[in-house]
């Protein structure tokens, strides 16, 4: 078996995630932690804005004559 | 006498020969050894099963597979710069290739032929089933409610006014007994604004210090009130028909939303020679074609308070998102709810199946030889 001089550690992305993430559990749980924490803020956030602005027009705060009822009586 | 020797692809100084540190290949490698193996052989089969392309698949496939088991014998050590060396070594096993894809053949002819059969009766009795009008109704087209996509949510504006249709067309025979007027407080109307339509109504209310019961104005708390005061009343001043109960009905019918504004929409004139007895109407979404309503919606029967114009169609669209929210007001947060995890749980997915996949990359590329001993 010959060998093989060629031996380059190829970046990439898993590579690389590998390296910061993955290589100390106590890195890994803290990151999983705080990961879970502030990615729901995130989706919560990306999400709401996405259904915001797939119904545009549709909301309770959107309807023209909320109140009125009550001023004619 | 055999001896097995393990070599893991390792930092590992096996004997006085180094081997290269072990690489976890990338995700596009992953499933490249499995083409051999049983599940290579089910993918192909399967594929094999599509009766208008089986032929030409199997003659591309042939010169493709050989290929294939050229590659699959070098995989064993699942490594890319071992790849190449190896190529040189390779023994080419044709005839063996062949064997298998026959067998695979005759396989899949088998499960195409089943499978054939198995749809032609599946189809034929469906036929069947389908074909009978009067006894289902008419079958309802679907409309584009606004509600409709998955993110989408319900017209407010179209529930305040559907609440309007219902309250001055239906509530006069229709209960909604399981509906509050707290619920439609942020829904449809502001708190004030609910407190004063509940006040119009009198409530029954439970014994008072003297045991005696008594009437006061409705509240936030209250139900929606009901216009019968049991069934049999009901029944009675509707020619023995019972109008149902309104607050789960898109629910309660197949296909309830698009069924129930076609049935409210859909009132015309019996074709030739079709007739119906005195009371009824004809309606060709009702099963039977004959129903106890008669059609409710004219135009100009309401008068909106945005300034709509209050036509069928309008009144008919309004009440039936009323009557959806009421049987799923929930529907909101379960859409969000449910784009929201299934969106972190897919993410989940990939990490999971590449933890995986790290944790048994030690077990996937191990070698073991057999080798003699003396």
């Amino acid at each position: 078996m010959g060998s093989v001089t060629r031996r380059r550690s190829q970046g990439g992305l898993f590579e690389s995630l590998y390296r910061v993430i993955m290589r100390r559990n106590s890195v890994y749980v803290t990151f999983v932690i705080a990961g879970a924490f502030l990615g729901e803020r995130a989706v919560d956030y990306g999400v709401h804005r996405l259904w915001e602005y797939n119904n545009v027009g549709k909301r309770y705060e959107d309807i023209p004559v909320l109140g009125q009822r009550q001023s004619e009586e | 006498m055999y001896v097995f020797t393990m070599e893991n692809i390792g930092p590992v100084v096996w004997g006085e020969e180094k081997y290269q540190p072990f690489k976890f290949p990338p995700p596009y490698l992953w499933y490249t050894r499995h083409l051999s193996t049983c599940l290579g052989h089910k993918i192909r089969s399967g594929y094999a099963k599509l009766s208008f392309l089986s032929t030409l698949a199997r003659r591309s496939h042939h010169a493709k597979v050989e290929g294939d088991i050229k590659k699959s014998q070098l995989e064993v050590i699942d490594n890319d710069m071992k790849l190449l060396e190896l190529q040189e070594r390779m023994v080419t096993l044709p005839a063996q290739g062949q064997d298998r894809l026959g067998s695979a053949y005759t396989n899949s002819l088998r499960c195409l032929a089943l499978f054939g059969a198995g749809v032609s009766g599946l189809w034929g009795c469906s036929m069947i089933a389908c074909s009978d009008e009067a006894e289902h109704g008419l079958a309802v087209p679907n409309y584009p409610w606004p509600h409709e996509g998955i993110l989408s949510s319900y017209d407010h504006a179209s529930i305040r006014r559907g609440h309007q249709v219902y309250q001055q067309v239906c509530a006069s025979c229709h209960s909604m007994s399981l509906i509050s007027f707290r619920d439609l407080v942020g829904v449809a109307y502001t708190e004030e604004e609910t407190k004063a339509m509940a006040a119009e109504i009198e409530v029954v209310d439970g014994p008072n210090d003297e045991g005696e019961m008594f009437t006061r104005p409705g509240k936030l708390s209250d139900r929606f009130p009901q216009p019968y005061v049991n069934e049999q009343a009901a029944r009675f001043a509707n020619g023995g028909a019972y109008p149902p109960d309104l607050s789960l009905i898109t629910k309660a019918r197949h296909n309830g939303q698009n069924y129930v504004f076609g049935l409210l929409t859909g009132y015309r004139d019996p074709p030739a020679g079709v007739s119906i007895r005195e009371g009824l109407h004809y309606n060709p979404y009702f099963p039977g074609g004959a129903i106890a309503m008669p059609k409710m919606l004219i135009d100009g029967a309401v008068e909106y308070e945005d300034g709509t114009p209050a036509t069928e169609a309008q009144m008919g669209k309004d009440v039936v998102t009323f009557l959806a929210w009421a049987a799923e007001p929930e529907m909101e947060e379960r859409k969000l709810m449910g784009f929201k995890w299934i969106f972190v749980l897919s993410l989940a997915l990939l990490q999971a199946g590449y933890y995986r996949r790290l944790k048994w990359s030690i077990f996937k590329s191990r070698k073991l030889v057999l080798d003699v001993v003396n």
